[in-house]
């Protein structure tokens, strides 16, 4: 068996992945789908997100402080933990709206330099 | 894999990964068009000034308890559980107008940011607020008869909000209070320490909304040292010249029967309060519970039938009443 055709072994693989995950970091800016952002606020919610104008209350009970507490529990949410996600209180004070949520995740994502990208 | 094959695939990837090459790609601020709920992404500094404007929000406000007042206070929040509450009756030419409600103004709300070089999971003091306030608790009648278990309180609310400390977000109070009766008889000097906690996870504050559930339910916990004293007990059962320490806590439960089905207009809340007194050590508990269905889509006025059972560890005198009443809100 050729050299280069060799099954790679165990540590091998894993350097091979390192390599990727150094290029994501070094050469390129990581990007997020507004879909995807949607999709697991959609999990988190255990309720579908249509438009952007729907209540926040149809959302989240216990008013205006568990608003303000949604912030950190998002923040520990499976993928959005996995990425560092970083709102506060202040990104939710007096929102609305759904949509005003997803608006504030994208602008921290867009801040903390990822691509965000539609459709 | 060799390093030449590692070479060309980390130059592929990295063009996979370039935003631009990908079809219909673009940054938020590019693409407020594309959005799949319609949304029209603002800059960051037209998102800073929304953000600035909605945390700056001083005001006046009207609600059912001095609770529901602190940093995460909002105009237009809908809260029937909370609502301030006026209700009148008529027995045997006897009228009678019960009053339950907090009045005040909101100063220097504000919204803090994470500090720099802040871990997102680190914890933080996110806010702060003092707010002056007057209440007034207990039933009017129409000659000189006072049931002694009216109260109307001054006071000036100081509150920090720690975020991201065990629980999702806390809010720690302290409330230096005058009080009277609803003839100024009473003056009572007291001031109250709080702590509310917030933990979505176990429904401790709130709770999310799965669709189609039968039930959403979330409680609530406020620990509460509340220490007063009692220069002219007026028409309460207090005692002159007493000083009160009361330590306890107070519990609650709110819940939407059938949200879906019936558009969140039926609601239920409990509440109990157990308290124990450091100087008499004497015990003290209160229990509340009511139904209400909300009349307006915008839930600010509901029929709501209530009961009470209990001793208020502010007059201790003893209460047993069911209530129904219109209650609205501002």
């Amino acid at each position: 068996m050729a050299r280069s055709e060799r099954r790679q072994t165990p540590r091998e693989a894993g350097a091979a992945v390192r390599e990727e995950k150094s290029v994501l970091a070094v050469n390129a800016r990581r990007s997020i789908r507004e879909r995807t952002i949607i999709d697991r606020l959609e999990e988190f919610f255990g309720r579908e997100i249509t438009t952007h104008n729907a209540p926040i209350e149809n959302y989240i009970r216990g008013g205006p402080g568990a608003v303000r507490a949604l912030a950190a529990s998002l923040n520990r949410f499976d993928h959005f933990h996995d990425d560092g996600l970083g709102l506060t209180p202040s990104d939710l004070q007096g929102i609305e709206t759904i949509g005003e949520v997803v608006i504030a995740i994208v602008v921290w994502y867009r801040r903390n330099g990822w691509n965000v990208v539609f459709r | 894999m060799t390093r030449k094959a590692l070479a060309v695939r980390r130059k592929a990837l990295a063009a996979a990964l370039c935003v631009a090459a990908l079809p219909g790609a673009g940054t938020a601020q590019e693409s407020t068009s594309e959005s799949a709920i319609g949304i029209n992404y603002p800059s960051d500094a037209e998102y800073d000034k929304a953000v600035a404007a909605r945390c700056g929000d001083s005001g006046f406000y009207l609600r059912g308890d001095v609770a529901n007042v602190g940093v995460y206070f909002q105009n237009g929040a809908s809260l029937v559980e909370n609502g301030a509450a006026l209700s009148i009756t008529g027995d045997s030419g006897t009228t009678t107008a019960t009053v339950n409600g907090v009045a005040g103004y909101v100063f220097n709300r504000n919204c803090l940011p994470r500090p720099a070089g802040f871990d997102p999971d680190y914890p933080f003091v996110s806010g702060y607020v003092i707010s002056p306030w007057v209440l007034a608790n207990g039933t009017l009648f129409n000659s000189e008869e006072d049931d002694g278990n009216t109260k109307i309180q001054a006071g000036l609310s100081g509150q920090v909000e720690l975020f991201q400390a065990i629980f999702d977000t806390q809010y720690l109070t302290a409330t230096p209070y005058y009080q009277t009766d609803f003839k100024g008889e009473a003056q009572i000097y007291g001031g109250t320490l709080s702590w509310r906690p917030y933990l979505l996870d176990i429904h401790l504050g709130g709770t999310t909304t799965p669709a189609g559930a039968m039930l959403d339910v979330y409680w609530s916990v406020d620990a509460i040292a509340d220490y007063f004293y009692v220069e002219n007990a007026g028409s309460t059962d207090l005692t002159e010249g007493t000083e009160y320490a009361w330590l306890g806590a107070s519990f609650g439960v709110a819940g939407w029967i059938l949200p879906d089905a019936l558009d969140d207009r039926l609601t239920f809340t409990t509440r109990f309060d157990a308290f124990w007194d450091a100087y008499s050590k004497q015990s003290v508990d209160y229990f509340e519970a009511n139904v209400a269905w909300a009349l307006t889509e915008d839930q600010n006025a509901a029929i709501e039938l209530a009961y009470k059972n209990g001793t208020d560890k502010d007059t201790l005198v003893d209460i047993d009443q069911w209530n129904l009443g219109f209650t609205f809100k501002y």
